[in-house]
């Protein structure tokens, strides 16, 4: 298997910062700086400038991967404000999208751990698997992400109920995978020799920080949106928290393919069980007024604050996502492990796919850089290799 | 045609950088390297450095802090150095185009190096793929067959 | 259970709290003087466990109002605590030195809206780039940058 697939964005130049830079005494990481602004776009303030209908449309761009759970949190914000009760339908419809997304960015994960782990039959083996998700994605609502489903009021579109046979039986096939790869996982002594007891998160740690999805799911608090602040169709339906109770890598690893599980079990439930009816409440004003919408997105909590003055467009519009909450946990889960466990560590709260790819390895007393990204990668892939000889797996 | 710039139209090694992008280009550009759609099979490779770059996908609409960055790899890079536009943020910041985080539009950051545009919200792989091709075809002059 | 967790704010904090709104069975909203933000914000977090979400600041037409939202997710009710200042240099207390998840959103605020947090850790530019300059604050109102930030790098 080729050894460059390296997905970094840069390679950075000596004196130019990064995303994570690790401070390291010998194997040892003894801080971490974080940077970030590479993204900043200005969306908050690009909102201000749109109407209420147009904003969907701005915040579905905020990420690629937790595409609609911004426009999701978004609109139960400006509900919130209006007391719009959504149609049902429309309800079970936001939980499909919703949860196609799940699976599809959690496989998406599954591949990048793979892959930093010198796994790389499970990056392609998940982005292959990955594929009739979007294609799922694409059919239902015209494509493969930035679906523009979610609207004020209900959603944009209906489904087209003659789909739903082929949809499910694509997922009755992508489950027999996932239950594989779960075995897989937990059967497979170098995985667990990696990833167990790396990269603690104490449940203590989480709350100061505010972890949330599975990131904070792994270290045994069942905190999840869908059940604590029920929005779509999630109290319509039977599904379970997925959590683990390691509060390491490992358990992040393994919420995350329990949750793939329960994804599929959502969708089915909300085809099999579509309502008939409205789509759409036609919401025609937001009344002067503040909300607070939040959804699950595939990497926790997304919230949103809207206040409107009862003009057409938000007059302030706070969007936050997920990772801008878990990201400065990795001082406490990366500072004092190995700098062979740093990518996977850092990756385990599943950033932006490019951020992990944005680290670098100083020197503790000399301050001068020893490893770049790629280095801290091939470190990491190279320890896999040397655990699988002495286990002998 | 040299023997070097022939080298580079069969197999063109490319370097992939986010100048500020929400990452739905980054990951379908990342698909292109996956069994469906395969580029390796074209002699495509994504490369770990600017410096064996022949062809530099950018995504993103350019916001102050990534432009910076974009702008200094792309002086690095041996020239020729085919940058592609991937997504409209890259080809002309779309939504993004008045914001006050952003600088101007990547061929305004690196004027006359974008070979090829290619729009999208993102685009879909095939179309990456396309104009992957079409950028190297107009190395060969070729660019409208 | 939202009824639950009012009346044992109210029981905690009862002088503290200018104003208690339950705007709807999930959402309340603490209206609180900025000298007791800080005592407000440990009992919700520490005293009573609640999760810290997010804090958004906001230029108003008096002045600056922030936002401190934290989530009682097992009581399903978000509460929310409002402080507010007048027009001229918008400075609350720091809760970062007992909330560590709000150190960057307070960096954040301070970034595009120019509120400063007495008690910060590390009070530096957060999200604005490194040629941006001091004193634009670009979510205040209007278009502050304009004439002021060079669109080219």
């Amino acid at each position: 298997m080729r050894s460059i697939v390296s997905i970094g964005p840069f390679h950075p130049l000596q004196e130019e910062p990064e995303l994570f830079r690790l401070h390291v005494d010998g194997e040892t990481v003894v801080d971490v700086d974080i940077e970030i602004g590479y993204n900043h776009r200005g969306i908050e303030k690009i909102c201000e400038s749109k109407t209420f209908d147009q904003v969907p449309f701005v915040v579905e761009r905020i990420c690629g991967i937790c595409s609609t759970s911004h426009p999701i949190a978004y609109v139960q914000a400006v509900e919130d404000i209006a007391d719009v009760e959504v149609p049902e339908r429309a309800l079970y419809i936001r939980s499909v999208i919703a949860e196609l997304e799940r699976l599809h960015s959690h496989l998406l994960w599954v591949g990048l751990a793979g892959h930093f782990l010198g796994y790389n039959t499970v990056f392609m083996w998940a982005w292959k698997y990955r594929e009739p998700v979007l294609d799922m994605c694409e059919e239902l609502t015209g494509n493969r992400n930035n679906y523009a489903m979610i609207k004020v009021g209900g959603v944009r579109r209906d489904l087209d109920e003659s789909q739903f046979p082929g949809v499910l039986d694509r997922l009755d096939e992508l489950r027999s995978k996932l239950e594989m790869l779960a075995g897989a996982v937990t059967d497979d002594p170098v995985l667990h020799a990696r990833l167990k007891g790396v990269g603690i998160l104490t449940p203590e740690a989480a709350h100061d920080y505010g972890a949330l999805g599975p990131t904070v799911r792994a270290s045994g608090l069942p905190l999840d949106v869908r059940r604590d602040d029920p929005y779509a169709a999630y109290d319509r339906v039977d599904w379970d928290v997925a959590t683990a109770d390691s509060c390491d890598v490992f358990g992040r690893t393994v919420v995350r393919v329990l949750e793939c599980l329960e994804a599929i079990k959502i969708i089915r439930q909300c085809l099999e069980g579509m309502p008939e009816g409205e789509i759409d409440a036609h919401v025609k004003e937001i009344p002067p007024g503040e909300g607070i919408g939040h959804g699950e997105a595939p990497r926790g909590e997304t919230l949103h604050y809207v206040r409107s003055d009862g003009t057409n467009r938000p007059v302030r519009h706070k969007a936050r996502a997920p990772t801008f909450m878990n990201l400065p946990t990795c001082r406490e889960t990366v500072v004092g492990e190995s700098v062979t466990d740093a990518t996977i560590i850092l990756a385990s709260v599943d950033p932006c796919y490019s951020c992990t790819e944005r680290m670098g390895a100083y020197d503790a007393r000399s301050g001068e850089r020893v490893l770049s990204s790629k280095d801290l990668i091939r470190l990491s892939q190279e320890r896999t290799a040397q655990l699988r000889k002495e286990i002998g797996a | 045609m040299g023997l070097a710039l022939k080298a580079l139209t069969k197999s063109p090694w490319v370097f992939h950088v986010s100048a500020g992008s929400c990452n739905n280009c980054d990951i379908e550009i990342l698909d292109c390297l996956c069994p469906r759609f395969d580029i390796e099979r074209l002699g495509a490779v994504l490369v770990g450095s600017v410096r064996h770059a022949d062809a530099l996908l950018v995504t993103g609409a350019m916001n102050r802090k990534a432009a910076v960055r974009v702008k200094k790899l792309y002086e690095q890079a041996a020239k020729p150095c085919l940058v592609i536009a991937v997504g409209t943020c890259a080809c002309g910041q779309g939504i993004f185009r008045d914001s006050y985080a952003m600088t101007t539009p990547l061929d305004e950051v690196l004027p006359g190096a974008v070979a090829a545009y290619v729009p999208g919200c993102p685009p879909k792989p095939e179309a990456i793929i396309l104009g992957v091709v079409k950028a190297l075809k107009t190395l060969q002059g070729s660019a409208n067959d | 259970m939202t009824e639950d967790v009012v009346s044992a704010i109210r029981e905690r904090l009862g002088a503290k709290l200018q104003d208690v709104n339950v705007r709807s069975p999930r959402r309340v909203y603490l209206d609180v003087r900025p000298e007791d933000l800080t005592e407000v914000a440990d009992e919700l977090f520490n005293g009573m466990g609640a999760r810290y979400a997010i804090a958004s600041g906001m230029q108003t037409a008096d002045g600056f109002e922030v936002l401190h939202h934290f989530a009682f997710d097992s009581d399903h009710v978000v509460v929310s605590v409002r402080v507010r200042s007048g027009p001229d240099e918008p400075r609350f207390d720091s809760l970062a030195p007992i909330i560590k998840g709000a150190e960057f959103i307070e960096r954040e605020m301070r970034d595009l809206l120019g509120i400063e947090f007495q008690g910060h850790p590390n009070p530096t530019r957060l999200i604005l780039s490194d040629d941006w300059p001091d004193g634009v604050y670009p979510l205040r109102r209007g278009k502050p940058w304009e004439g002021t930030v060079r669109k080219e790098i």
